[in-house]
């Protein structure tokens, strides 16, 4: 089973996501914030990490770069609700492998999880 | 006057007797001697007493005043001196006078007894100047016998108990046949009465002309031909004409008067004389020099036995200063009338006591659409209900209205069937025909509010638009959570896997949810962007300020501004206007947000915080909240200003100036005050106060 970690701050949000990625066989692991976001990527090392960003108390791009620090191989959609074009870029410059709006659009998610499982595939 | 000898005649027979016939004839010479002498004796009392009469009808006719002193003949006293000066007749008169019995004085006593030596030392003097040779005080009563007329003058009588009185006396002389002088009669009259009247009538007099002279009032006594005398001068420089010139019949009265009020002036009098007689006209004379007077007369119709008129007295008065001055109140008046009635405010004058109006002006029947004469009468309140927090509303019900001007705030007039009208009222106590009345001045600010309205709106619009995004963000969060949900279940059921009942719960929960809290988001916009209206109810200062955070919030944290919220729940409420209470809210933390964007990131105080912190709390007295930023602070030079209209700290393009000006007249209206404290580079803290609402008070 492949593991997926989401992080927002919008219980709702994870809630929801669960089922949903549950759908697509992950096993999905979920934080309401950055630190308890991190504890469990350190914990769990999931390859995908799906966080939103502008989150209390930190930088949705904070928990970007650590994550990346910790792993660079470690793909990273970035959601926002936010819909900002210099965010998408800051996103990419900071290596995230794919931006997504909120409301999701489910084609983008999946284009999303494809993409970055064919990257972690081709990396692996 | 006939001959006249001394009344004492004593027969001397010849001491020689020779015969008896020679005596005889001589006894018969000398009976018929002393009845002829007693003959001549009783003549001459006769003649005495015919003189006297005469004497005293001489009186009589010389001053019918003293008519009835001189009709008792015992008032005038009679006193004859032989040759020597020693009396020999002391009448009756004389003696109740002198209260000398007669036979004390007769033989005994001069005239010059019951007279002061000082007196007589007086009048001799005068008399020796007057005959040109010097005169013995001893011989002052023969010269003054002998002068041919002999003056009645006044003397002052010494009574035996040295008590004296003013008599008039005559001094005559008594002659003998051969017209040699034989003697003197003194004739006096006491006048003791005559002086005390005379000085009585003399002290009315005075008193009388002291009056006359002392009033502004001109006496006068009119005749039917229009003639007129004075009792003074005061006439001379009312008219310029001597009062000579009246008395003398130079000038008739009528014709002074000017021509315009001639028929006025007669009127009068023919009503008078059908009435009481008595009447007052003013009307204006002309003066000598032209120039016309107005005068005031008061007169007294004075008829005789007869009924016929005998003439007419009064007093008139000057009024000229007092016609200008009215004329002057009349155009003054007039004036203002113009100015009340074409003011573009409405003007109310109200009766201070029973809050009726008396009057009102054309802006008034226009704004209240009222025609003027159905104004009159009502109250100000029967108009409309008042509505509001203004201190002027309270005079309506108590009645005690002050006694200076009181400028209103703003309060709403409720008229039937119409929209309120915003008012501002500004009272003014004064006297208005002699009545305690109060000018109601009236400001119609309907569209002022509205137009207040209508900036406020214009300026939440512009801030909701800023805000765009941060509700974008807001709502964005549960129609992620339900798309996600409901792709849940779309994508379980294009795989085949049906999704538990457990699953299937959860999602429809919170759906559920999210929609609920996407349409809270969605009410609270549409209850911010709802135009204000200006009702007042009992509210917590906390339920704005959660309001507003509940829009701004998503904002800040995209800005990351964090915001302390710290309020207390226990507060008493306010009487205020939540929507327009929450436009202040919003006002002061979008201003406090603006505040710390425009620190720099990179300087100590834009690292430390970017936080807000809302409190709100009550000291007892007033209920209160405050909000401070982490901004750079106000200059010193700045903060006077910030309330101002059209004063902003921010870039050109950023802010119109009018936030808080607007903010300062929503507090005031609610009663409350606001206060700014800032300290640079380390923020702004915005306090507002407000009374407390008492439930306890029996308030609208």
């Amino acid at each position: 089973m492949k593991k997926i970690l989401v992080i927002d701050d919008e219980t709702s949000t994870l809630s929801m996501s669960k089922l949903l990625l549950g759908v697509y066989g992950y096993t999905v692991f979920t934080a309401e914030n950055e630190a308890t976001g991190l504890e469990i990527f350190k914990q769990e090392k999931p390859p995908i990490v799906m966080t939103d960003i502008k989150m209390p108390g930190a930088d949705g791009f904070s928990v970007l770069q650590k994550i990346k620090a910790i792993d660079s191989r470690t793909e990273v959609i970035v959601i926002t609700g936010h819909g900002d074009k210099d965010l998408a870029k800051r996103a990419f410059a900071l290596n995230a492998s794919a931006f997504l709006h909120k409301p999701l659009q489910i084609a983008e998610l999946e284009a999303a999880l494809k993409d970055a499982e064919e990257k972690l595939g081709l990396k692996g | 006057m006939g001959t006249q000898t001394a009344l004492h005649i004593s027969p001397r027979p010849p001491r020689k007797v020779r015969n008896l016939e020679e005596e005889n004839s001589v006894l018969r010479r000398e009976i018929r001697y002393a009845r002829e002498s007693t003959e001549i004796t009783a003549e001459l009392v006769v003649k005495q007493f015919i003189e006297t009469e005469r004497i005293l009808r001489r009186f009589q006719e010389a001053n019918a005043q003293r008519k009835a002193v001189l009709d008792a003949a015992l008032q005038v006293a009679i006193i004859a001196t032989d040759t020597t000066g020693t009396i020999t007749v002391f009448n009756k008169g004389a003696e109740r006078m002198l209260r000398y019995r007669p036979r004390e004085v007769i033989g005994t006593y001069t005239p010059y007894h019951f007279h002061l030596p000082e007196e007589i030392a007086t009048r001799t003097d005068e008399l020796s100047r007057m005959l040109e040779k010097p005169v013995t005080t001893d011989r002052y009563f023969f010269e003054c016998a002998g002068q041919s007329t002999s003056p009645e003058m006044e003397w002052t009588y010494v009574r035996k108990d040295r008590s004296t009185l003013p008599v008039t006396m005559s001094v005559n002389p008594l002659q003998d046949s051969d017209g040699s002088v034989s003697g003197f009669l003194c004739m006096a009259t006491d006048i003791t009465e005559k002086k005390r009247s005379e000085k009585a009538l003399k002290e009315s007099e005075s008193n009388y002309r002291l009056l006359v002279n002392s009033i502004p009032n001109i006496v006068f006594k009119g005749y039917a031909d229009g003639f007129i005398e004075f009792y003074d001068d005061k006439i001379e420089a009312l008219t310029g004409y001597k009062r000579s010139d009246f008395v003398n019949k130079k000038i008739n009265w009528f014709d002074m008067v000017l021509e315009e009020d001639k028929l006025q002036v007669k009127q009068k009098f023919q009503e008078a004389l059908q009435a009481d007689g008595s009447y007052i006209r003013e009307y204006r004379i002309r003066k000598k020099n032209g120039e016309p007077v107005w005068i005031e007369a008061g007169s007294q119709i004075i008829r005789n036995e007869q009924g016929e008129v005998e003439f007419v007295t009064g007093a008139f008065l000057d009024i000229t200063k007092r016609k200008q001055a009215e004329q002057a109140v009349h155009e003054s008046e007039e004036k203002y009338r113009s100015l009340f009635d074409s003011g573009p405010n409405p003007i109310f004058v109200l009766d201070r006591q029973t809050m009726k109006i008396l009057d009102a002006n054309p802006s008034a029947e226009e704004i209240y659409r009222i025609p003027g004469e159905q104004l009159v009468g009502k109250t100000f309140t029967d108009l409309g209900s008042l509505e509001g927090e203004d201190i002027t509303l309270a005079f309506f019900q108590n009645g005690n209205w002050p006694d200076a001007c009181v400028d209103s705030q703003r309060a709403r007039h409720r008229i039937k069937g119409r929209e309120p009208l915003f008012i501002k009222l500004k009272t003014c106590p004064i006297r208005y025909r002699s009545r305690d009345a109060v000018i109601l001045a009236i400001t119609d600010i309907t569209d002022n509010v509205e137009k207040d309205a209508q900036l406020f709106q214009a300026s939440k619009m512009t801030t909701l638009g800023e805000l765009s995004a941060g509700i974008a963000h807001e709502l964005n969060q549960p129609l992620n959570a339900i798309k996600i949900g409901n792709e849940f279940l779309k994508k379980s059921i294009e795989r085949g896997q049906m999704p538990s009942d457990i699953e299937i719960e959860t999602v429809a929960t919170e759906v559920s949810n999210q929609v609920n809290r996407a349409s809270e988001i969605i009410n609270r916009l549409r209850e911010f962007g709802r135009k204000p209206d200006f009702e007042k109810d009992r509210i917590s200062v906390n339920v704005p300020i959660r309001q507003v955070l509940g829009i701004i919030r998503q904002q800040l944290m995209l800005q990351n501004i964090e915001v302390l919220l710290d309020l207390d729940n226990d507060i008493p409420p306010i009487l205020a206007n939540a929507n327009r209470l929450e436009q202040v809210v919003f006002n002061i933390i979008t201003n406090a947000k603006d505040a710390i964007e425009s620190t720099p990131v990179s300087s100590d105080a834009g690292k430390q915080a970017r936080r807000i912190t809302i409190r709100s709390f009550f000291t007892g007295e007033k209920v209160g909240f405050s909000i401070s930023d982490t901004g750079p602070g106000i200059p010193s030079d700045k903060k006077e200003k910030i309330f101002e209209p059209f004063f902003t700290t921010k870039e050109v393009g950023k802010g119109v100036g009018l936030g808080l000006s607007i903010i300062y007249g929503i507090v005031r209206d609610f009663g409350g005050t606001i206060d700014v404290e800032t300290e640079l580079m380390k923020g702004t803290t915005f306090t507002l106060m407000f009374p407390p609402y008492d439930n306890t008070k029996s308030d609208a």
